[in-house]
Order: structure tokens, then C-alpha cells, then sequence
């Protein structure tokens, strides 16, 4: 009895991506500062010590460059590259340049009243280079370094993005890594590749990594195929996939599956038909049921209880005039439709995970993998593959060591990847002259059809 | 067949991958009839049609798995005609130039497809591929290969030669991918052929004089967010290390063999030779009464923070993952950039 839902039209879901709408969740991005945000008109937000509102931004394409004056946004062309304001004069070296504050001749208090007086980023960089002791001094490699660190600190030029995977998985890995299990983009891109996540695969997922191999999972389906997201608690923590913004459709085929179900689940192997007929037993009546879903929904996605959720199941109670306590007959029955959807979902996804056609198990979690893959892999099909990340080797071969003595997976993998990125300039290349020290741990292997024995 | 859907029963003309061991597979394709030799016997493809996929087969000498083709194992198992992208950089670059359902993607030279295999499973259904190459067979097996996995609806393969005559595509692509020895002869066209929108971009070269010279040639045009990476794999050698313990004196009664690794001894496909260096060192076998031998192999207490392994008079035992040899330390650079909406 799964639901089956339509993604929305190819043409809708591509203009529907590019401009920037209120409401919509859009990144600010100021050189290597990636920051989130809420589209809320008329509300203000903090970015590098600038307070402005976010209203300029909407109806422009995401990519757009804006420039904050007065607390608004204003689009601005592309800014300006470093060499357009070098001069002619340049030195060979540094061996007669000191390093003392004095070089500068502007204060800080001269920028900052430039800045208040409207003056443009290339302006500001120009009087900065004019009022410098040593800038014609320095080599134009020097020159041009020093005009790019200036841009940074005084050029308040930010583009908006779109969120997808890939710049979340940046933030947060540059902000609090250990919100997502410091599991870097290379890492993540092996898991979604290895783990062959595409349009049409059911994925098993043990997220606690704020959602962000979830949100990247539901991101390469794009709306068809089914997840399963395994979590601690009774509520999954997914902040990331809210930042991404997946349309409702794409939500409509996340399934939650709290840890402690899954019990439930193994006892349940054999039952399986007993509990579609318990499931359909407990739920609302059907005339009723799409109108109390939708409304269900509504309360449970903002987590709010209103009136409207509570008057659709409320139609015999005209004789309460109370307001009080029409408001909380509302709330209780908001909370009683929320359980019934809520095990309705969970009788959905045991039923589907009882079929045994699990395309793909990922496991990315801050707790030992060992029990959950050697437990959930009873539910993926055979010759799939299946993915456990861990942050340590060691659990990463511990999983390995169980999932062979059960003996049903073949083509086994333990893994890390490198990564390391390059300064590219003429002249001035090399690697970056820091790097990541680890990505985390992978183990790969593809599920076979279990020998009877 | 389709590499697109997973099903579940080997069809004829199915491509499978067939799994004997530790980096031991081969892709061949199911034609009644046909026989397949190997290390075990004769596979015979009739004996292969209507299993289901994962399934062990027998051969005269041993047995085999029957794998379904994930791009993945295409690539581990693909007839090479030029040297292709594995999967480590194929991930990367799927990652980076954020393909998903719909995305649309220009991609020159096709080589031998592999990297085109995982760009259409990212992208399908609603999305396209449009790849160049200027080799016309390889142009011509690609696209065989394309209809052989049932991909042909994703994508479309053209002969040309894209450094001379440009894609000839205009605000069509979500990402291109170049794979080209002088890719800043194209990525001017590549540039056009971008979303007016915006989009990503890659360049994909193994020399740096390549990459200095792509990336000017994308400030030129105007990308941001210029970047280039390489990414490495390392694989791990699982297995169980015994370290003898020293003898400090030339009484011998304490000294026993290292015992011999335990549950990795089976003779099953995966197992990996348990001898290392540390291993073969023999100690000298000494006359020593029963009660001693037992002794020497009791595990000992150690200290609640003595963990990693397990200790024996003889020994130090811990389960390692290794990486002996050589590794693959260099396949290309990739370069990444951002084409914004003016």
C-alpha cells in the first residue's frame, strides 16, 4: 500500500529552481564565508558584521553578486578583478620592505566612513593602495595578494546560492564538522557513488550526520525512489534536509524509522500480513482520511498547533462555545491525527522494508555500525551495494569482520580517499599549503543471495 | 537490459559481471549458446539466463557470483580503448558538478565511456548526456555499448572534434565535463553551451601545465570559484597481526611459534594470505612441559587501558588494516569552476 507520488513536471521543477523567492532557503557566500539563510521580507540578518534585510535578493537568479548600502541589497555586476587596479610601478623583492602599521595611511575610522558614504569595493581598494607607503614597492605577485586580502576585508560583495549538497556539505564541514560526522565532500561522493544512488533505488539510510547524507540521497533520486531514514530518538534531527528545500514530493518517499523499532521489525518477519489489516484497523475512515492527512501534515511540517488541523475533525462540536476549550479540543485532536499518521507512516515502512528490496544501505552514524549493517542488510536485495562509514577504521573493520562471518556480501573494500587542492597561478603553483588530515573511513561490498543452509 | 533499472533476473543480452574473487571479475555479455572459460571451468551462459542476480553458480572446478552492472563495476571491468576516469575521480566529479535527476550535461572526449556510464545514471530519467569524441569507432562502440545497456534514450553521442569546431550547443547544460589534452580550446564553446542560468564546469588533465593554462583561460572567460583538487584512494588490507614478543635472555622455556591468523584462514574467494613479514619470523621451538605451552598462549591481564589488541605471553595480536605496496599516486587533476548568470 505504498504511496505513490508523481514527481512534479520536468519544465516546473527546473524555472521553479532559478529565481530567488521569499521563503526560500538561499545561501550568502563572501569568498570562502558560506552562510544560510531564510528569505523572510521586511527580516533582518546578520553577515560579517553587516545587518541588512534579504528582500533586495528576491526575483534575482540564484548566482546573482549583491552589495549591501542602507541595510538593503542591491545587485551588482561582477566584482572586480585584482589586476584592474595595479599600476605600472612594482618592486623586484622585499628586501627593503618593513612591516609596520604606519604604511598604511588611513585609519580605520577613514574606511569606515568611506564605506557609510556609499564608496564602491574598487574605490575603497584604490584609496587603500594610494594612501600605502610600500604598495608600489611590492613584486605584482605580492600586489596582487595584498588586493585580494584587502578585498575580502573591506569589500562587502556576497553571491546568493542556491543550497544543494554540495555547498551544505561545505559550510558545514568548514563550521562544525563534527556536525556531520566530518565526513568530508570526497567521502560523500564516494558513498552516494559506490552506493549507486540514482532515480528508482529504495535507499536504507542510518543518518546522524544532520541529515546530510539523507538530504544528499534524496537529492540523486530526485523525487523517485523511496528512503529510509534510520534514527536515534523518536524524531530523526535532519536540519540539512530541511535546508534543502526538497519539494513535497520529494518528502512524500522519506520514511523515518527510529532505532528503537527496528526490533519491532525483525519480530514482525512472518507477521508481516497480520499487521497491514492492525495498520489499516487503527487509521481514520478513508472518506475523512486525506483531508485530516493534509491538514495532519500542515501541523506536524510546522510544528504548530492551529485551529484549522483541529476543525476538520471537529464538525460535531457545536454546542462548545468555550473558546479556551474549543482551542483545546482542537489541539488534542491535532495530537491524536498526528499519532495515527505517525504509525501509519511507520506501518508503511516496515511494510516496504519486509519486501526485502533495499537497493542500498548506507550507514553513517556516530554509533557502531556493526550491529546496524549486520541487521539491516537482512533487508537489502541481492547483488546491491552497501556502504558504512565511520570516522575510525577500526569500526570500520570491525563491521568488516562480522558482515564476513555472516558470509553474504562479496567484493569487500575498506577505504579512505586523499584530498588535496592546488593554488594555481602562473608562476605561484603549488598545493595549498594546508589540507584536510582525514575524510573518514568507507567500507563497500556488494550483497549476494544468501545460501540456504 | 538497463543499466538505468535494477531487475532482477539475467535476460539475454543482459551485460553481467562475473565475480570470482578478489579483484578477479569480468563483464561478458549472455548470448545463448555462448560458453565463457574460466580459472573454475566452463560457465555456460544458459546456465546463467533466468537466475537471479547475486546468485552463486557452479562451475566444474569452483563457483562464481553473478553480479548485476552497476556503473561501478562497468568501470572496474570495462574493455579499456583509451585510459579512463575510475571511480574515485568519478565521484568527485559527479559530487562537484551537482548531477541529479534532470541535470543536463555536455561532456568531450568520450574515450571509452566510462566516466559517461555514472553521468547517465546520475542524470536519468529526465536528463540528458551529450558527449563528443573525435575517433570515430570510439564514437561508434560508445554508442553500441549506450543501446547494449539500454541508455540510449539518456543520451547522444556525437563524431566530432570539439577543440576545432566547438559543441555547436547553446544555454542547453548543467555541467560539462572535458577530458581533453588542450581543453582551453574548448571551453570557450563550453562556456556557451552553459545555462544562461548558470552552471558548473570541469577539466579534467593530468599535466599541471594543463591546469595553469585551463584556469587563466577560465578567468578570461569569467568562471568564479576556480578550484582544482586531485583525489586519491587508499585501500586497506584487513587482517589479524600477531607481533612475537622479544626474547631478552637465552633462556628459551618462554618461547613459542606465533599462532597462525584465525577465522581468515578459510579457503573461501576473499581471503587474503595471512603471512606477513612479523608473521614468518619463526621463534626457535623449544622442549618445554605441557603445563608451559599452555602458558605461553593464555591471554593476559593487562591494564584497562591496554586495549587495542589481545596479549599473550608470546604474543601482541590486533586486527590492522594495511596498505603494502604501491597505490595509485597520481590519475589527473580535476579543475572546477562556476559560470554565474550575469
Amino acid at each position: 500500500m505504498a504511496t505513490s507520488s508523481e514527481p512534479m513536471c520536468v519544465d516546473e521543477r527546473k524555472t521553479s529552481n532559478v529565481t530567488i523567492k521569499e521563503g526560500d532557503q538561499a545561501i550568502l557566500k563572501k569568498g570562502k564565508t558560506v552562510r544560510i539563510f531564510q528569505i523572510r521580507k521586511k527580516r533582518d540578518i546578520w553577515l560579517d558584521k553587516i545587518k541588512f534585510s534579504l528582500d533586495g535578493a528576491v526575483g534575482h537568479y540564484y548566482g546573482s553578486t549583491f552589495v549591501v548600502k542602507n541595510g538593503q541589497m542591491h545587485k551588482v555586476q561582477k566584482t572586480f578583478k585584482e589586476a584592474e587596479v595595479l599600476g605600472p610601478e612594482k618592486g623586484t623583492d622585499n628586501r627593503d620592505l618593513h612591516d609596520l602599521d604606519s604604511n598604511q595611511k588611513l585609519s580605520r575610522e577613514d574606511i569606515e566612513k568611506m564605506k557609510k558614504e556609499g564608496a564602491k569595493g574598487q574605490e575603497i581598494i584604490e584609496q587603500l593602495i594610494e594612501n600605502s607607503t610600500t604598495f608600489k614597492g611590492k613584486t605584482e605577485y605580492a600586489q596582487e595578494k595584498w588586493v585580494k586580502k584587502k578585498k575580502q576585508k573591506h569589500v562587502a560583495e556576497f553571491t546568493v546560492l542556491k543550497p544543494n549538497t554540495r555547498l551544505m556539505c561545505q559550510m558545514y564541514h568548514e563550521k562544525s564538522p563534527a556536525k556531520i560526522l566530518n565526513i568530508r565532500m570526497d567521502t560523500l561522493a564516494q558513498i552516494l557513488t559506490y552506493g549507486n544512488v540514482h532515480a528508482f533505488t529504495n535507499v536504507a539510510v542510518v543518518d546522524t550526520c544532520s541529515g546530510l547524507v539523507v538530504g544528499a540521497v534524496l537529492e540523486r533520486l530526485g523525487g523517485y525512489g523511496k528512503v529510509f531514514h534510520f534514527h536515534p530518538g523518536e524524531r530523526p534531527a535532519r536540519p540539512i534536509v530541511d535546508n534543502l528545500n526538497f519539494p513535497q514530493e520529494f518528502l512524500d518517499n522519506l520514511y523515518n524509522f527510529p532505532f528503537c523499532e527496528i526490533n519491532s521489525l525483525k519480530s514482525e518477519e512472518g507477521k508481516s500480513d497480520d499487521l497491514i489489516d492492525n495498520s489499516h484497523g487503527d487509521s481514520v475512515p478513508s472518506e475523512g482520511d486525506s483531508l485530516s492527512d493534509t491538514a495532519v501534515k500542515q501541523c506536524t511540517d510546522s510544528n504548530t498547533e492551529t485551529n484549522t488541523g483541529g476543525e476538520s475533525t471537529e464538525s460535531q462540536d457545536k454546542d462548545n462555545t468555550d473558546p479556551v476549550a474549543r482551542k483545546r479540543k482542537a489541539e488534542m485532536s491535532t495530537r491524536e491525527a498526528n499519532k495515527i499518521l505517525y504509525s501509519k507512516r511507520l506501518s508503511e515502512a516496515k511494510e516496504l522494508l519486509l519486501k526485502r528490496n533495499i537497493d542500498c544501505l548506507i550507514i553513517a552514524s556516530k554509533f557502531n555500525p556493526t550491529p546496524l549493517v549486520t541487521t539491516l542488510i537482512e533487508y537489502v536485495a541481492p547483488s546491491r551495494p552497501i556502504v558504512v562509514y565511520s570516522q575510525y577504521k577500526e569500526a570500520v573493520m570491525d563491521a568488516y569482520a562480522y558482515l564476513r562471518e555472516i558470509g553474504c556480501l562479496v567484493n569487500y573494500r575498506v577505504s579512505e580517499t586523499w584530498l588535496r587542492e592546488y593554488q594555481i597561478l602562473p608562476m605561484r603553483t603549488h598545493p595549498e599549503i594546508q589540507m584536510s588530515a582525514g575524510g573518514g573511513y568507507l567500507l563497500t561490498a556488494t550483497t549476494i543471495v544468501k545460501e540456504q543452509k | 537490459m538497463s543499466l538505468a533499472k535494477y531487475h532482477d533476473k539475467v535476460k539475454e543480452n543482459d551485460t553481467v559481471i562475473l565475480y570470482l574473487g578478489y579483484d578477479n571479475m569480468h563483464a561478458i555479455k549472455i548470448k545463448k549458446g555462448s560458453v565463457f572459460q574460466t580459472r573454475y571451468g566452463a560457465l555456460r551462459h544458459n546456465d546463467i539466463i533466468g537466475t537471479t542476480y547475486g546468485s552463486r553458480v557452479h562451475c566444474p572446478k569452483g563457483y562464481l557470483y553473478i553480479l548485476y552492472p552497476t556503473p561501478e563495476l562497468w568501470t572496474s571491468n570495462l574493455p579499456h580503448r583509451t585510459q579512463i576516469l575510475y571511480t574515485t575521480d568519478i565521484s568527485v566529479v559527479s559530487f562537484q558538478l551537482d548531477l541529479k535527476p534532470g541535470a543536463v550535461v555536455v561532456e568531450s572526449g568520450t574515450g571509452s565511456a566510462s566516466l559517461s556510464h555514472s553521468i547517465i545514471r546520475s542524470i536519468l530519467p529526465d536528463g540528458h548526456l551529450y558527449t563528443f569524441e573525435f575517433h570515430k569507432e570510439r564514437a561508434q562502440k560508445a554508442e553500441e555499448e549506450f543501446k547494449d545497456h539500454g541508455l540510449s534514450d539518456y543520451v547522444t553521442v556525437t563524431h566530432k572534434d570539439v577543440c576545432q569546431f566547438g559543441f555547436d550547443l547553446e544555454d542547453v547544460a548543467d555541467a560539462v565535463f572535458l577530458d581533453l589534452p588542450v581543453p582551453w580550446d574548448a571551453i570557450p564553446s563550453a562556456k556557451k553551451a552553459l545555462k544562461k542560468q548558470g552552471g558548473r564546469i570541469c577539466s579534467f588533465s593530468p599535466c599541471i601545465e594543463q591546469v595553469q593554462k585551463s584556469c587563466t583561460c577560465f578567468a578570461e572567460l569569467g568562471f568564479e570559484e576556480i578550484s582544482t583538487k586531485e583525489c586519491l584512494v587508499r585501500n586497506f588490507d584487513v587482517r589479524t597481526i600477531n607481533l612475537p614478543n622479544p626474547e631478552f635472555s637465552r633462556d628459551k622455556t618462554k618461547s613459542q611459534p606465533p599462532k597462525k591468523g584465525s577465522r581468515f584462514d578459510r579457503d573461501d574467494m576473499d581471503a587474503y594470505s595471512e603471512e606477513t613479514a612479523e608473521n614468518s619470523a619463526q621463534c626457535d621451538i623449544v622442549e618445554s612441559s605441557d603445563t608451559k605451552e599452555n602458558k605461553t598462549s593464555e591471554v593476559l591481564d593487562t591494564p584497562a587501558w591496554d586495549y587495542i589488541g589481545r596479549k599473550t605471553a608470546a604474543n601482541f595480536s590486533f586486527k590492522a588494516g594495511i596498505s603494502l605496496g604501491r597505490m595509485p599516486g597520481h590519475t589527473g587533476y580535476l579543475t572546477f569552476a562556476t559560470l554565474y548568470p550575469l
